[in-house]
C-alpha cells in the first residue's frame, strides 16, 4: 500500500441549521476499494460529495475541517481543479440526454484537455467504454442517444464518462441501487479490474453489505454523521465491534 | 478554513448574467418613467383629478392663456375601458369555466392534447385577425341578429336604449374580446383544477355525488383561481388595442352610460386614433400619455390582485 | 329519471355546448380569413409578394404587399436578435441564482411587462427613439417589438431551465465542467427545445403585433424596405390601415395580407408544437 488517497480530519458539515457530519476522521489508502455504509440519512452521500466539493452547490452549506486528496488540501484549491481529480458516478443513471453515447464519454476529456487530438479522443473513449465493460454493446452505435440504452447500460456509460477524465480516484454513490443484478455484477467486475489493472482508488457508498464483502478492501460504517467503525472488510464482516454494525449487517437498520 | 469561496470564474459568470437581468428590469423602469414624465404636464396644467374626472375632448391649438379650462378628460375613456372589459369577462367567464371543465372532466383523455393545442392556438393568434373577423363578420351578425331586435323590443332597458347605428359598438368589441381572452382564462382555471389533490376528488366521488355536484364542489375549491382568471381577463381585455379600435366605434362618448350599442373610445383606442396628431394640438400628447399611465396603473393593480388570489389557494 | 339525474344531464349538455362555443370562433376565423383572403392572393399571384401596393386611386394592377412583408421580416428579425440574448441570459440568471433578490425582482418585472399594453410600449418608444430624431424608423419598431418579446422568451426559458433535472447539472460539475460550461453545455443543452419553443412563441407574438408599430415604424408603402433608419410597413400595420380606408381594392389587399399573416402564424405555431413533442429525457 502507498500513501493515503483521502485524509479527512474533524470534518463538520452543516446545511442551514442542520448538522449533517459531526466530526469525521477517516483515511482511505491509495489503490484500494473502500465501502462507505450506514443507514439512510447518516451522511454518506454528503461525505462523498465533500471529497469532490460537489457539496458547494448546496445553498447555505458550511464545512470545516481538513480534507486532503492525494496530499493536497482541497479546501484551498480551485474548486474546478478539485473536481477534475476524481470521477463520480451517481445513484440514478444520468447520462446527458441531449448528447450521443460518444459525446457523453468525450465531454469531460474534451473540456479538461485530457486528449489532444481526435484520434487520442477516439482511443480514450474506447478505453473508457472498455473499462466500463460497455464497448462491445455500443461500439456500432456510438452516435445514438443514450436513452436508447437500458438502465444498467446507462449506468455503465456514466462510469465510462467518469473514467474518461483519467482520474486516480473514483467516487460512486450507490451505483447499483437502481439497476438489475446482471448489470450490478458487471459494474462490480469493472471496479475490481480498475483497481487491479489501473491502480485506481475507489470510494463507494453502498447500502448492500454483500456488495461491500464482495468488493471492498476497507469498510467504513457511519451513523448520524460520525464514523462508528472502520477497518478491513473481512474483520468488520466477521467480528463487528459495534452494535450498530451488527444490526446493519443483519439488515435491521 | 474558508469554504464555498466563489471562484473567480463563478464571479465572472454572475456579473455576466446580472447585466442582462438589470437591463430587463431597466426596461420596465424606463417605461414607467417615460410615462410619468410625459404625462406630468397635463396633470400640472389641468390638475390631476380634473384630468381623471373631466368629460370633454377638445382638440384645439389654442395656447393655455386663451383656453383656461381643461381640454382633455379621461373619464369616458376609463369608463369605456372598464365597461368593455367587464362585458368581455362576463361573457368569457362561463365559456372559460365550461371549456376547462369540459377538457378535464368530459373529454376522453386522448383528445385532451388536441384541445389544449387549440387553446394555445387561440392564445397566440395575431389580434388584428380577430379584429378583421369581428369587423367583417361578427359586427354585422350581432347588429342584425341581436342589436336591432333588442333595441326594438327591449329598448326601455338602459343596456339597449340607444339605436344601433353601426355594427361597431361596445358590444361588438366586448364579444370579440371575450373570445380573445378565453384561452388565457382557461389556462389559469385548468391549472388550478388539475392541482386539486386526487384524495379530495376521490372523497367527493365516494359521497355519491352526481357529476354536476362533483364539479360544483371542485369549482368551489378553486374559486380564488376563477376570480384570478377573471382579473387576468380584465388585464388582457383592457390592454388590447388594434382589434378593439377596429370595432369599438372610436367616438369619444360625452354621455358615458350602460348602453351596449353605442360607439365609444377606450384608453387604448383613443391613443391609436389620435396619437398621430399630437404635433398639432398642445397637451394632446401629454393627455394620451396620461391615458397610458392610467392603463398601466390599472393593469398593475389588477395583476397584483390576481397573483395574490392565486397564492391564497392552499390544499 | 329523478331531478338530480336530470340536472346532471342538463349540466353535461350545457358545459359541452359552452365549451364548443368557446373554441368554434377560432375555426370560423381561420375559415373566414381563408375564404376572403386566399382568392385575393390567387388573383394577384406571385406579384402579391413582390410588388408594392396600389395607390388609393384604382389602378388595373392589384399590386402586392412586398413592403409590409419585408418590414415584418426585418423588424421581427432585429427584435429577435435584440430580445433573445437579453431575455435568455436573464432567465439563466434566475435559474442559476433562484434565491437571489435580483431574481425576485426580474420575475416580478417580466410578469409586469407581460401586462404592459403594447400600445404603451409603442408610445414610450416613440418618445425615446422617434421624437428626438424627428423620424419614424424600422429600428424603433424593432425595439418596440423586442420589448414585447422579452417577457415571453424569459418566461419560457426560465421554465425550461428549471425543469432540467438537478442530477444532470451535478454530473456536469462532477466531470469538472466550469459554471459557464455547465450552463452552456448541460443546462441549456437539455432545455434547448423548451427555449426554442419560447423564442418561437415570442416571434409569433411579435409578428402579430400592430399597436407597438403604429407610432414607431409608422408605415411606408411606396418602396420595398428603405433601410433600418427609414419608416417601414408591416403586415399587421398594413391590414390595420387598409381595412379602415374607404377604398374597395385596399380592403381586398387587407384580406389577402391577413391570409398571409394567418399562414405565417400557423407555420410558427406548428413549429412550436413540434418542439414540444420532441422533448425527451
Amino acid at each position: 500500500m502507498n500513501g493515503p488517497a483521502i485524509e479527512i480530519r474533524d470534518l463538520r458539515v452543516s446545511i442551514g441549521e442542520k448538522e449533517i457530519l459531526k466530526g469525521i476522521n477517516l483515511t482511505i489508502p491509495e489503490g484500494t476499494i473502500s465501502a462507505l455504509m450506514g443507514p439512510s440519512g447518516s451522511g454518506k452521500t454528503t461525505l462523498l460529495r465533500v471529497v469532490n466539493r460537489l457539496i458547494d452547490l448546496i445553498d447555505g452549506v458550511k464545512v470545516s475541517g481538513i480534507v486532503k486528496v492525494f496530499g493536497k488540501s482541497i479546501m484551498d484549491m480551485d474548486v474546478y481543479e478539485v473536481r477534475r481529480m476524481s470521477g463520480m458516478v451517481f445513484q440514478i443513471p444520468n447520462p446527458f440526454p441531449h448528447m450521443s453515447i460518444y459525446d457523453n464519454v468525450a465531454i469531460g476529456a474534451r473540456v479538461n484537455g485530457v486528449a489532444k487530438s481526435k484520434r487520442e479522443l477516439d482511443e480514450l473513449v474506447k478505453w473508457a467504454l472498455e473499462r466500463a465493460m460497455l464497448w462491445d454493446e455500443v461500439k456500432s452505435r456510438l452516435r445514438d442517444p443514450p436513452w436508447r440504452l437500458s438502465g444498467g447500460q446507462q449506468q455503465r456509460l456514466c462510469l465510462a464518462r467518469a473514467l474518461a477524465l483519467k482520474p486516480k480516484l473514483l467516487l460512486l454513490d450507490e451505483p447499483t441501487a437502481n439497476i438489475d443484478p446482471v448489470n450490478t455484477l458487471k459494474i462490480e467486475e469493472a471496479l475490481r479490474n480498475l483497481r487491479k489493472e489501473e491502480g485506481m482508488t475507489i470510494f463507494m457508498v453502498t447500502h448492500m453489505p454483500q456488495q461491500a464483502i464482495r468488493l471492498a478492501d476497507y469498510t467504513v460504517m457511519i451513523y448520524d454523521g460520525r464514523v462508528v467503525e472502520e477497518g478491513p472488510t473481512e474483520e468488520i464482516a466477521i467480528s463487528p465491534r459495534h452494535e450498530l454494525t451488527r444490526k446493519f449487517l443483519r439488515g435491521e437498520v | 478554513m474558508g469554504y464555498a469561496r466563489a471562484s473567480s470564474h463563478d464571479k465572472l459568470v454572475f456579473y455576466f448574467l446580472a447585466v442582462p437581468t438589470l437591463v430587463v428590469i431597466l426596461v420596465l423602469v424606463i417605461i414607467f418613467l417615460t410615462e410619468l414624465i410625459s404625462s406630468y404636464p397635463i396633470f400640472d396644467v389641468q390638475g390631476f383629478w380634473t384630468t381623471l374626472t373631466f368629460i370633454g375632448w377638445h382638440s384645439t391649438d389654442e395656447p393655455p392663456e386663451k383656453w383656461p379650462g381643461p381640454r382633455y378628460g379621461l373619464l369616458p375613456l376609463i369608463w369605456g375601458t372598464v365597461y368593455l372589459s367587464a362585458i368581455a369577462v362576463l361573457i368569457a367567464l362561463p365559456l372559460s369555466i365550461s371549456l376547462a371543465v369540459f377538457i378535464e372532466e368530459l373529454l376522453p383523455k386522448r383528445f385532451r392534447g388536441y384541445m389544449s393545442s387549440i387553446v394555445d392556438l387561440m392564445a397566440g393568434t395575431p389580434t388584428i385577425l380577430f379584429g378583421l373577423w369581428a369587423l367583417g363578420f361578427l359586427g354585422p351578425l350581432l347588429r342584425e341578429g341581436f342589436m336591432e331586435p333588442a333595441h326594438e323590443h327591449l329598448g326601455y332597458l338602459p343596456f339597449f336604449s340607444c339605436p344601433p347605428l353601426s355594427h361597431t359598438s361596445v358590444l361588438t368589441a366586448g364579444v370579440m374580446l371575450a373570445i380573445m381572452i378565453v384561452p388565457f382564462m382557461v389556462a389559469v382555471i385548468q391549472e388550478s383544477y388539475r392541482a386539486i389533490p386526487v384524495t379530495y376528488k376521490e372523497a367527493a366521488w365516494s359521497l355519491g355525488l352526481t357529476r354536476f355536484e362533483y364539479v360544483r364542489l371542485n369549482l368551489s375549491m378553486i374559486l380564488p383561481a376563477i376570480v384570478s382568471a377573471a382579473l387576468l381577463g380584465v388585464g388582457r381585455a383592457s390592454s388590447e388595442t388594434a382589434a378593439v379600435s377596429l370595432v369599438v366605434g372610436n367616438i369619444y362618448n360625452y354621455q358615458p352610460g350602460l348602453c351596449l350599442f353605442s360607439p365609444i373610445h377606450t384608453l387604448t383606442s383613443i391613443i391609436a386614433a389620435n396619437f398621430g396628431e399630437v404635433e398639432m394640438y398642445p397637451y394632446m400628447r401629454e393627455a394620451l400619455f396620461a391615458g397610458g399611465l392610467v392603463l398601466l396603473t390599472l393593469g398593475m393593480i389588477v395583476n397584483a390582485f390576481g397573483i395574490l388570489l392565486l397564492k391564497r389557494i392552499r390544499f | 329519471m329523478d331531478a338530480r339525474r336530470l340536472l346532471d344531464s342538463l349540466f353535461t349538455v350545457t358545459v359541452t355546448l359552452l365549451a364548443l362555443a368557446a373554441v368554434l370562433p377560432i375555426f370560423h376565423i381561420i375559415l373566414y380569413i381563408t375564404v376572403k383572403g386566399l382568392p385575393v392572393v390567387m388573383e394577384a399571384g406571385i406579384d402579391f409578394f413582390t410588388e408594392i401596393p396600389p395607390s388609393p386611386i384604382r389602378t388595373t394592377e392589384l399590386g402586392g404587399i412586398a413592403p409590409a412583408l419585408a418590414g415584418t421580416l426585418f423588424m421581427t428579425t432585429v427584435a429577435t436578435l435584440l430580445s433573445v440574448p437579453i431575455a435568455v441570459l436573464a432567465a439563466v440568471f434566475s435559474a442559476e441564482y433562484p434565491n437571489h433578490s435580483l431574481t425576485r425582482v426580474v420575475r416580478a418585472t417580466t410578469r409586469s411587462l407581460l401586462e404592459v399594453p403594447t400600445i404603451v410600449i409603442g408610445i414610450v418608444v416613440f418618445a425615446l427613439l422617434v421624437q428626438p430624431f424627428g423620424r419614424f424608423t424600422a429600428l424603433a419598431g424593432a425595439v418596440a417589438l423586442a420589448i414585447v418579446m422579452i417577457p415571453y422568451v424569459y418566461t419560457y426559458t426560465e421554465l425550461a431551465l428549471l425543469s432540467v433535472p438537478r442530477t444532470y447539472i451535478e454530473a456536469g460539475y462532477g466531470i469538472g465542467l466550469k459554471r459557464a460550461q455547465v450552463i452552456y453545455m448541460i443546462t441549456a443543452g437539455v432545455a434547448r427545445r423548451g427555449i426554442a419553443r419560447g423564442v418561437t412563441v415570442a416571434i409569433a407574438k411579435a409578428m402579430g403585433e400592430t399597436a407597438p408599430l403604429l407610432f414607431t415604424a409608422f408605415g411606408a408603402r411606396n418602396m420595398i424596405f428603405g433601410g433600418p433608419l427609414e419608416p417601414s410597413d408591416a403586415i399587421t400595420l398594413m391590414i390595420y390601415v387598409f381595412i379602415q380606408s374607404p377604398f374597395e381594392h385596399w380592403h381586398k389587399i387587407a384580406w389577402g395580407a391577413a391570409f398571409v399573416l394567418l399562414v405565417l402564424y400557423l407555420a410558427l405555431f406548428l413549429i412550436s408544437r413540434r418542439l414540444v413533442k420532441e422533448v425527451r429525457l
